[in-house]
C-alpha cells in the first residue's frame, strides 16, 4: 500500500501539477497556453461555418422522421428547419464573441452550451461523428479559466497557475478518451479469448478490422488492400496503438513525453485514415495543438530520459538495470 | 530550469487546490459516466454527447461469422435487375449508400425482421424508405455472412434474405 501512496505521490509531484507554480514563473509557457486557448475558440469560429459549407445541404426533407438526440431534443417542437437556423446562428455569434473575448467566463460558457447544441444536431441531421466531441471536452474544461486573463501581462502569477492548470485539465480529459478507448479494447479482447472468438492479440486482427470495415462501408483506401494481404506486418503497429491508447492518461503527468505521445496519437489517425478510411482530423488538429506544443514539455529532448520515461518500458529498463548491477 | 527564489514565494493558493480539485472530479466523472453508458444505455444511444465510452472499434470481427445486414435491390422503377443491385452499388436511386446512419438503420431493420417485430419492422421501413429510397423500389433486407478477410480477397460470402419489401407496401 504504502509502495502505491509513494509512486502516485512521485508521479503528482514530478508532473505539471506538482510544478505548476513553477512553469508559471516562466514566460513562455503561458504564452503558450494562452495562444493555444485563443487558437481554440478560433477554431470554433471556422468550424461554425465550415462544417456544414451549405446552408441548404442538411436540411432533411420535410416528410422525413428524424430523431434528435437529447442535447436538441427541442427542436422537435419547433421543426428542423428553424432548430437549424437557431442553432447555427447562435453558434456563429457566440463563436464569433468567444474568439473576440474569451476572456468572460459567460462567453466561454455560452461557446460550450452552443457547441454542444451544433455538435448534436450534426449528429441527428447529417452524420454520426464522434471527432468533435473531443473539442467539447476542452470547451467544457476552458470554463474553469482563471478570470482577467485578457491582457496576458497583467495576469498575476497565482492565475497563470490556474490557467496554466486549467491547460492541463484539457490534455488529462483528451488523453483520458484515449485510455478509455485502450480500456475498451483490452477488456472486449479478453471476453473475445475467452469465448473463444478472434481476438485483439492475434496477428489478423488488424487485418479482419480492416477488412471487414471496407467491407461494410463499400469503401476503399489507399493501402487497405496491402494491408489486408500483409496484415502479420501491421501487427506490431496495432499493438502499439492498442499501448499508445492504455497508456495515454499516465502521459498527462510525464511533461517529457507529450511531444511523442501526441505524435504517435497522430500517426495513429493518420494510420487509420489511409487503412480504414477514418481520419478523425478535429483529433488531430487538436492533439497538435495540445501536445506538440505542449507549454509543459521540457525545451530540450532528451532520447534516454524520454525512454526510460515510457510507461511499461522504462519500468522493464530500470527492472532490468537493477537485476544487471545485482 | 526553474528559479528555486521566486519559487518559493509563489506557493499554490486556496483556490488553486480547489480549481485542482474540481478538475480531478471532472476526469473522475467523466471517466465513470463515460464507461457507464456502455452498460446501462442502447447501441444507439450509446454515441451520444457529450458523455461516451469511446469503446470504438472494440471487438474484432470474427474470422469465421462476421455479420452484414443490407439491402438489395430487386427493382426500381418497373426496371428489374437480375442480379440484384447490392446497397453498396446502387449510386443513382439514393444519395448515400455509404451513410453511416443507412447501415445502422438496416441493422435494426433486419434484427427486427429477425425476431419478427412486425411493428418496430413496419416503422423502420417506413424511416429508412423516406430517408434513403426515394424512387419505387422493391427490395430484398438480407444477412451475408463471411470471413472478412477471405470475403475481402475473393468476394465469397453466404446470403440469407429475410424478406422482401416494395416500398409504401
Amino acid at each position: 500500500m504504502k509502495h502505491i501512496q509513494n509512486y502516485f505521490k512521485t508521479l503528482i509531484d514530478n508532473s505539471p501539477l506538482g510544478k505548476m507554480h513553477e512553469y508559471a514563473q516562466l514566460e513562455l509557457p503561458y504564452i503558450i497556453a494562452y495562444l493555444i486557448v485563443r487558437v481554440h475558440y478560433f477554431v470554433f469560429l471556422y468550424i461554425s461555418i465550415a462544417l456544414f459549407p451549405r446552408w441548404e445541404s442538411v436540411l432533411p426533407d420535410p416528410t422525413t422522421v428524424i430523431t434528435y438526440i437529447p442535447p436538441v431534443a427541442w427542436v422537435s417542437w419547433v421543426g428542423a428547419s428553424t432548430g437549424l437556423l437557431l442553432i447555427r446562428t447562435t453558434f456563429i455569434v457566440v463563436s464569433l464573441l468567444a474568439a473576440l473575448i474569451p476572456q468572460f467566463r459567460w462567453v466561454r460558457i455560452l461557446s460550450f452550451i452552443a457547441a454542444l447544441e451544433f455538435i448534436s444536431i450534426y449528429y441527428s441531421l447529417h452524420l454520426l461523428d464522434v471527432d468533435w466531441y473531443y473539442w467539447l471536452l476542452t470547451a467544457f474544461m476552458l470554463i474553469f479559466l482563471p478570470n482577467g486573463w485578457g491582457n496576458p501581462s497583467k495576469l498575476s502569477q497565482s492565475d497563470r497557475q490556474k490557467f496554466l492548470l486549467v491547460f492541463w485539465g484539457c490534455q488529462a480529459i483528451t488523453l483520458l478518451t484515449y485510455s478509455m478507448a485502450g480500456v475498451g479494447k483490452l477488456y472486449t479482447g479478453v471476453l473475445q479469448i475467452l469465448a473463444g472468438e478472434s481476438h485483439m492479440f492475434e496477428p489478423k486482427a488488424a487485418g479482419l478490422h480492416i477488412a471487414d470495415r471496407l467491407i461494410r462501408t463499400y469503401r476503399s483506401s489507399p493501402f487497405g488492400e496491402l494491408a489486408v494481404t500483409n496484415y502479420y506486418f501491421l501487427w506490431p503497429f496495432f499493438l502499439g496503438s492498442v499501448y499508445l491508447m492504455i497508456f495515454s492518461f499516465l502521459v498527462a503527468f510525464r511533461p517529457r513525453l507529450h511531444r511523442i505521445w501526441g505524435l504517435g496519437l497522430i500517426l495513429f489517425h493518420i494510420g487509420n485514415f489511409f487503412t480504414i478510411n477514418i481520419g478523425f482530423p478535429a483529433h488531430i488538429l487538436l492533439n497538435s495543438l495540445l501536445f506538440l506544443l505542449s507549454p509543459f514539455s521540457p525545451a530540450k529532448f532528451e532520447w534516454k530520459k524520454t525512454i526510460l520515461e515510457l510507461p511499461l518500458i522504462g519500468l522493464c529498463i530500470h527492472l532490468a538495470q537493477r537485476v544487471i548491477k545485482k | 530550469m526553474f528559479n528555486s527564489r521566486l519559487e518559493a514565494t509563489i506557493k499554490p493558493d486556496r483556490n488553486f487546490i480547489k480549481l485542482k480539485r474540481i478538475i480531478f472530479c471532472i476526469l473522475i466523472l467523466y471517466f465513470l459516466l463515460g464507461l457507464s453508458t456502455e452498460i446501462f444505455l442502447r447501441q444507439e444511444e450509446k454515441i451520444f454527447p457529450p458523455f461516451f465510452s469511446w469503446f470504438l472499434f472494440v471487438d474484432v470481427p470474427n474470422e469465421t461469422f462476421s455479420n452484414e445486414s443490407t439491402i438489395l435491390l430487386l427493382e426500381v422503377n418497373g426496371q428489374k435487375f437480375s442480379p440484384p443491385v447490392p446497397w453498396g452499388e446502387v449510386y443513382g436511386h439514393t444519395d448515400q449508400p455509404s451513410a453511416a446512419r443507412s447501415r445502422t438503420l438496416m441493422q435494426r431493420l433486419a434484427n427486427s425482421l429477425e425476431k419478427k417485430n412486425q411493428e418496430e419492422t413496419k416503422r423502420l421501413r417506413t424511416l429508412f424508405e423516406q430517408r434513403y429510397l426515394p424512387e419505387s423500389v422493391t427490395y430484398q433486407v438480407v444477412v451475408n455472412t463471411y470471413n472478412p478477410i477471405e470475403r475481402f480477397k475473393t468476394g465469397k460470402f453466404s446470403t440469407k434474405i429475410l424478406g422482401e419489401f416494395r416500398k409504401g407496401q
